[in-house]
């Protein structure tokens, strides 16, 4: 086993990159071509709803474009220069951007320790396990729009929530019509229905720990509680790496609960207006489709920016 | 897994984006021939200094045009209700022209995007529903049809239709571009049997004391909001609050749409008088008591009160047959007057549809008397002809004769190029006042601040 930085990463053999460019080897000519032939359709798709998307959307990032009815004018910086405006005057860009953030931080955080846990409790040789993996897979597998309907009435003043708290005898909130609790409630949506699908991941990745390790660490007189730190979760850090990154990318781009939840103003005081949010209204409701798409490429700078910095210092390469 | 359809949303957003781009480069233009909007002066409505006039539109009439004749014909249908009555409508059209054949394509969801994204590909249906936020696009784009010219041959005067409904369908020199299809306005729904319990009589010639008043006595507090009855519940809405602000002689904005007025000295006590049952606990927002809107909350019955138009009608008998209740025109205001908002949509044709003769029948049809006494005799919604101010109908049902009323008092919900700014911000506003955050002098003045700097910024040169 060894443990190096992701940066030490060795790359592929260095001959085949010095070979020369002229010098072609007929066999390995087709095989290149067999799987570009097997890869086409796929680039294709690639091609034409992502690359071209992506820049036609860096392009319209500088012109004011309502499209169909004028011809679209050239603006410059001049989209980037009111996301700054707004950036640095509490617009709803940057209260969405805020609110992005605010509920990346919670939703990856409690996500990951819950998926975590859920994976080290189903990992166990305990009866009607293939029974509960199966119930906690549920919530991923449902709708979000279905899944935000029932917590919005869960979330009702006089819903589940509210109810079970009575009979406790606490007053609950009022949680989407407050300020303070509307988005944390959202958060709490989201965790219980993304955590499931990272558990699965971290269950692989614990099948793989070879149990010899544990053996050993056993024989030198670890308890439980050592073997999970210093063996389960170095381990699992690559699988964390993906876990975090992959959660912190959906949860930035948050859009359909929130929406359907608190509806398009992010309402209660714009406290669950998302960026994504913001950004269809620009788009579809304000008709700045220019101003819409300079917005997604601030959110793109900084989510590509989060996710280069958890690869920096979360990932690692394991070879066992 | 609900990571990955977050992804999916902002990618479809993405690509909707790329479509449509590449779509506007293949849709070529298809402005009809003509070269001044010089229409006769006898079929202008009201000019609309929110909408520039396009630089390009026909001038003259078509005749209908014979042969086997296809139209398209968008909208969207709000209830399954909605969409029998305008197929019952269409099927009459095409009886009345044999060689017609209609295609009714309702657009689920997002009416305004789908609509978008069709002009940008030129792929447009001949006629169909537009919105008073579509209207101010495609109009001095030249995407709509002149019905001037259509409604001068046949002698369709604009006068036969509210003004206050036409205005915005119609651009600054009051060229016509759409007749409004139907209409609603505001009217304050009270509880029959909470007002006779707190000892109240007929609220139709209330001021905004009188409201005040009431509110209170109908308030009845328990342990919790859920099982509290509340004098009036008001939603932090600019398309409620509206009708306060121009009963207090307030605007909303300037004549051309460019500089908030919302926070004029009119408009903070129009905000204060608004937020006051808030505050002083005689009235609530929808949410507060567990229902999902304020006409959920009344057929509950727990506020005695509300400002709702027509659609609560059928909402009520439909899930609160039991509620005894009327309708009365909205509260005067200190400056004496009324305030009331009109909610229009209109029937329009596309510039390039290919039958404009026929497409203009078939609008003159769907906003003429036979169909519109449908419309009214549905109970679905208002009809625009003031000829019809007078039918049956308002006898028997004096509580929509009051909504009808509105149009004489009430001013569009519809503020021009910074529309859904202005709502936004100043429905944040009127919620920010409600929760205590904020005064109104403050709030209105911030949410002014947001939509002037909006309009500087985003407003096409």
């Amino acid at each position: 086993m060894q443990l190096a930085a992701s940066k030490a990463r060795p790359g592929g053999p260095p001959e085949t990159r010095r070979g020369l460019p002229f010098k072609i080897n007929r066999r390995k000519l087709t095989e290149t071509l067999t799987a570009y032939t097997f890869l086409a359709p796929y680039l294709f798709v690639l091609i034409v709803f992502t690359l071209i998307a992506v820049v036609t959307a860096l392009t319209l990032s500088f012109f004011y474009v309502d499209f169909g009815f004028t011809t679209p004018i050239f603006y410059g910086f001049r989209n980037y220069l009111n996301i700054w405006y707004d950036l640095t005057h509490d617009g709803d860009f940057a209260v969405g951007l805020r609110n992005s953030v605010e509920y990346t931080i919670g939703v990856v955080t409690l996500q990951t320790i819950l998926a975590l846990f859920l994976a080290l409790l189903l990992n166990q040789k305990v009866r009607g396990r293939g029974f509960f993996r199966t119930i906690f897979y549920l919530p991923a597998m449902t709708s979000s729009v279905a899944i935000s309907l029932i917590f919005y009435w869960l979330y009702q003043p006089q819903g589940g929530i509210n109810y079970v708290l009575s009979l406790l005898h606490i007053q609950g909130p009022a949680w989407l019509e407050n300020p303070s609790t509307a988005l944390p409630a959202i958060m709490l949506l989201n965790i219980w229905t993304t955590a499931p699908t990272f558990m699965l991941m971290y269950l692989a990745a614990l099948q793989d720990i070879p149990p010899t390790l544990y053996e050993a660490a056993r024989v030198d007189g670890a308890n439980s509680w050592q073997m999970l730190w210093k063996i389960t979760v170095p381990l699992l850090r690559p699988t964390t790496f993906a876990v975090v990154a992959l959660g912190s990318i959906g949860a930035f781009q948050i859009f359909d609960q929130a929406f359907v939840m608190e509806g398009a103003n992010g309402s209660p005081l714009r406290s669950t207006l998302t960026a994504a949010m913001v950004i269809y209204d620009t788009a579809f409701q304000k008709s700045l489709m220019g101003l819409a798409c300079a917005q997604a490429f601030v959110l793109f700078i900084i989510i590509f920016a989060v996710t280069l910095l958890q690869k920096r210092y979360i990932d690692v390469n394991i070879q066992y | 897994m609900s990571g990955m359809a977050r992804k999916r949303s902002l990618w479809s957003i993405l690509m909707t984006l790329t479509l449509v781009a590449l779509l506007t480069a293949c849709g070529g233009s298809s402005s009809s021939g003509g070269t001044t909007s010089g229409a006769s002066p006898s079929a202008t409505g009201p000019k609309n200094a929110l909408v520039r006039c396009p630089s390009n539109t026909n001038t003259t009439a078509a005749s209908p045009e014979t042969g086997q004749i296809h139209l398209v014909v968008a909208g969207w249908a709000s209830t399954p209700a909605e969409d029998a009555l305008v197929k019952q409508g269409l099927q009459n059209f095409e009886k009345l022209h044999p060689n017609v054949t209609v295609t009714w394509t309702p657009i689920p969801g997002d009416y305004a995007t789908k609509m978008r994204a069709n002009v940008a590909s030129g792929n447009v249906p001949d006629v169909f529903y537009l919105q008073p936020p579509m209207a101010q696009e495609y109009i001095p784009a030249g995407k709509l049809l002149n019905l001037s010219p259509y409604m001068a041959r046949d002698h369709v005067s604009p006068s036969t239709y509210y003004p206050s409904l036409m205005q915005d369908f119609d651009c600054a020199d009051g060229t016509v571009f759409g007749i409004p299809k139907d209409w609603n306005s505001l009217g304050l729904f009270y509880n029959k049997t909470l007002f006779q319990q707190a000892g109240l009589g007929d609220p139709s010639n209330w001021t905004w004391d009188d409201l005040k008043n009431a509110a209170q006595k109908l308030t009845k507090r328990g342990s919790s909001p859920a099982n509290s009855v509340y004098g009036i519940a008001l939603p932090a809405d600019a398309s409620r609050w509206g009708a306060f602000l121009f009963a207090n002689g307030g605007q909303m904005v300037s004549a051309d749409g460019k500089q908030a007025l919302f926070n004029s000295q009119a408009g903070i006590q129009a905000a204060e008088f608004y937020t006051s049952f808030e505050l002083n606990h005689t009235g609530v927002m929808p949410g507060d008591v567990g229902a999902s809107w304020d006409g959920d909350a009344f057929g509950k019955q727990q506020v005695a009160m509300t400002l709702e138009g027509g659609w609560m009608i059928p909402f009520l008998a439909q899930n609160y047959p039991k509620v005894q209740y009327g309708i009365a025109p909205l509260p005067i205001g200190p400056s004496g007057k009324r305030g009331n908002l009109l909610y229009t949509n209109a029937w329009a044709a596309y510039s390039g549809t290919k039958y404009p003769g026929m497409a203009w029948e078939l609008i003159k049809y769907m906003t003429g008397a036979e169909y519109q006494t449908q419309v009214l005799h549905d109970g679905f919604a208002l009809p625009t002809l003031t000829s019809l101010a007078n039918d049956s109908y308002f006898q028997q049902n004096p509580g929509v004769k009051v909504l009808q009323d509105g149009a004489a008092y009430g001013q569009p919900d519809f503020y021009g190029v910074a529309d859904t700014e202005i709502h936004n911000d100043v429905s944040n506003a009127l919620q920010s006042i409600m929760l205590g955050k904020q005064s109104a002098t403050d709030a209105l003045n911030a949410a002014a601040q947001k939509v002037n700097t909006w309009i500087q910024q985003n407003v096409a040169p």
